[in-house]
């Protein structure tokens, strides 16, 4: 890795963490994350199949309310830097151990966010209680939940890139196997596809319609 | 210049601080720093009162879709320059806006932008990331912009706008057509594992399965562990085959 | 789920509302309650223009409500009926169904309440003792219940909670 490579994921990686809190442009979308790495690191077809399955963890949760979604933008990141920085083998079955170890490291991962709301919270609490509430503190609170958020994705992403790093690292060479996991990839983008085929709104039976015609013009067509 | 444009132009630092109002994100008063911040630095460009903030109040619990927030801060203007009572209408639209944004932009949109990046992908990888931001930035930009332009010129009447465009079936519509894009990337998957060959009824049996047992976990399983147990099934069934 | 669902929720329709009842169970039918939301035209209007296509949205005030026989008003699917707060849903408790019913307290945001039920549901003590109240009467457990697939709290075990920190402090 560059040093020109290690500065984008260091900002990839805070930014993407901004973008899920406060900015909402959709550069922490696991299929942007990892096409960037992809493009960066010259991986680009797997990087982004590994970042359109785990898009569909984002898209078949909404953030109504409170809820705060699953960290998806740290498993694009996480799995594109794995694969970029050899940690896992293209012809190897580490690649889908790695998306276990990853979907699981989501929660830890998840966790921080919602401490980093909380300290928000601890914030505006004592912005209250001093009795500090004009523009200015508003100010400071925004470039402070900028700040943390930003921090955040630098340290906790690459923090837990790095465990999945090593513990992949040490099995990657018991793992090799001469079977492309390409095609099991795009079979378990098929299963999170069938998810968000029940999540997507409609009737049942219009929504098949849809799926048959559109299988139909793609077939014929492309 | 138009009245409303000359407005829009001024406003325009307060839109661009738009873009940043969550990032105190809390579950105190959800995204009302953000907006108190917002009120008080647009009520500062037009040297106007807006709705029930002074200079030291601390600010009130405000949730919206972060999308719509420009629409609210015209909202907000306008009624505050025809002196009427906007704070009224505050929750009632934060709540509309926030039910509205929900499904168009994180319900629909993503998976619509999603599909139609894959197909980018396939002629070319690199655009696919780009095409993702701008197809989805369109709408979050324009509604940034254009919401303030259209919340101002149509105050607290703005949802017979919503209304008229048929804004709640927008989330259908862009569903159906993410459904007609699966379709196309599901004949696309079966192509690619069909190893070239045009109809291999295996290959369709198995995706078709893959397919139906998302279908059908996804109602009691979420999908981190839909992915997970997935991802075990298709190892066990690469070792198998390798044996 | 049982069929019909009332909620309590000061926000009345939102995100969690459209997102997580209505279209994880193709609700068709849902009623709002609040009195001065049924005497305004203009908000009455405005929520009934979120509703997604084929969604009946009545908005009506709690006396028409309490006029209501629901169960042959409304037979068949899914049923959301909305209020804004404990005490109304106090005031249309007498037209709960017996059979067929579930209760849920959604958002009631406002933090200066003392007892926290979930990250977006706060309330006083006399309210908890009027839920206790009308679960006791209608034999019928209230939940916290913030979207449906999340794990509902009940809130007698927050009530028997309470009463133990209270005990505990006295």
């Amino acid at each position: 890795m560059s040093l020109q490579q290690g500065i984008l994921l260091f900002f990839l990686s805070g930014f993407a963490s901004l973008d899920r809190v406060g900015i909402n442009m959709m550069l922490s979308r696991p299929i942007v994350i990892s096409s960037i790495i992809g493009i960066t690191f010259d991986q680009i077809l797997i990087c982004i199949l590994l970042g359109a399955i785990f898009e569909f963890i984002g898209m078949l949760e909404v953030p109504v309310g409170t809820v705060i979604l699953k960290d998806d933008s740290f498993a694009g990141y996480s799995s594109s830097v794995l694969i970029s920085l050899g940690a896992i083998s293209h012809n190897n079955l580490s690649i889908l151990l790695a998306i276990i170890l990853v979907t699981l490291m989501i929660y830890p991962v998840t966790l921080t966010d919602i401490y980093c709301r909380k300290f928000n919270k601890l914030m505006i609490t004592r912005a209250f209680n001093e009795n500090k509430s004009n523009e200015n503190s508003d100010s400071f609170l925004i470039r402070i939940g900028l700040l943390v958020s930003f921090i955040r994705g630098v340290i906790i992403y690459n923090l837990a890139t790095l465990l999945i790093f090593l513990t992949l690292y040490n099995i990657d060479y018991f793992t090799k196997t001469e079977v492309s996991p390409i095609y099991y990839l795009v079979l378990l983008f098929i299963l999170l596809m069938g998810c968000l085929f029940r999540f997507l709104n409609g009737e049942l039976f219009i929504k098949l319609i849809f799926l048959v015609v559109g299988f139909a013009a793609s077939w014929i067509i492309l | 210049m138009d009245n409303i444009m000359k407005r829009l132009f001024k406003a325009l630092p307060t839109l661009i601080r738009s873009i940043f109002y969550q990032a105190n994100w809390n579950i105190e008063n959800m995204q009302g720093t953000g907006f108190s911040w917002l009120l008080k630095d647009l009520s500062k460009r037009f040297n106007i009162g807006l709705g029930n903030i002074g200079s030291n109040k601390r600010a009130d619990y405000f949730n919206t879709n972060p999308y719509f927030v420009t629409f609210m801060l015209g909202m907000f203007l306008k009624e505050a320059e025809s002196g009427q009572a906007v704070d009224e209408y505050k929750s009632t639209y934060a709540s509309v806006f926030g039910a509205l944004g929900d499904s168009f932009f994180w319900h629909s949109l993503r998976p619509l932008t999603f599909f139609l990046s894959l197909f980018i992908a396939l002629y070319e990888p690199m655009f696919a990331m780009f095409f993702y931001l701008i197809f989805f930035n369109i709408f979050n930009i324009g509604f940034k912009f254009l919401g303030f332009y259209l919340g101002y010129n149509y105050g607290t009447n703005v949802i017979d706008l919503f209304r008229t465009v048929s804004f709640a079936n927008w989330s259908d519509i862009a569903d159906m057509a993410s459904i007609f894009f699966m379709g196309g990337t599901f004949a696309l998957a079966i192509k690619y594992i069909s190893n070239s060959d045009p109809i291999n009824s295996v290959a369709i049996f198995k995706t078709a399965i893959f397919f139906i047992v998302g279908f059908v976990t996804s109602k009691y399983i979420n999908a981190p562990f839909t992915l997970i147990a997935g991802a075990i099934i298709v190892t066990a069934i690469m070792l198998l085959q390798n044996i | 789920m049982e069929r019909i669902i009332f909620r309590v929720d000061d926000r009345f329709i939102h995100g969690q509302v459209i997102e997580g009842w209505i279209n994880h169970f193709l609700i068709k039918n849902i009623i709002l309650i609040n009195d001065s939301i049924a005497d305004d035209v203009k908000k009455t209007f405005i929520y009934k223009s979120t509703m997604p296509r084929n969604t009946k949205l009545d908005v009506m005030s709690i006396n028409a409500f309490l006029q209501l026989d629901i169960l042959n008003e409304y037979k068949k699917g899914y049923l959301l009926i909305i209020v804004g707060s404990i005490h109304d849903l106090k005031l249309i408790s007498s037209n709960i169904p017996k059979e067929n019913s579930y209760i849920n307290i959604g958002c009631l945001a406002t933090t200066s309440r003392d007892i926290t039920v979930t990250d977006n549901c706060f309330i006083n003590k006399e309210e908890l003792e009027c839920l206790v109240n009308i679960s006791n009467k209608y034999s019928k457990d209230i939940y916290a219940h913030k979207l449906p697939w999340e794990k509902p709290i009940n809130l007698k075990d927050i009530h028997s909670n309470q009463t133990n920190i209270e005990k505990m402090q006295g």
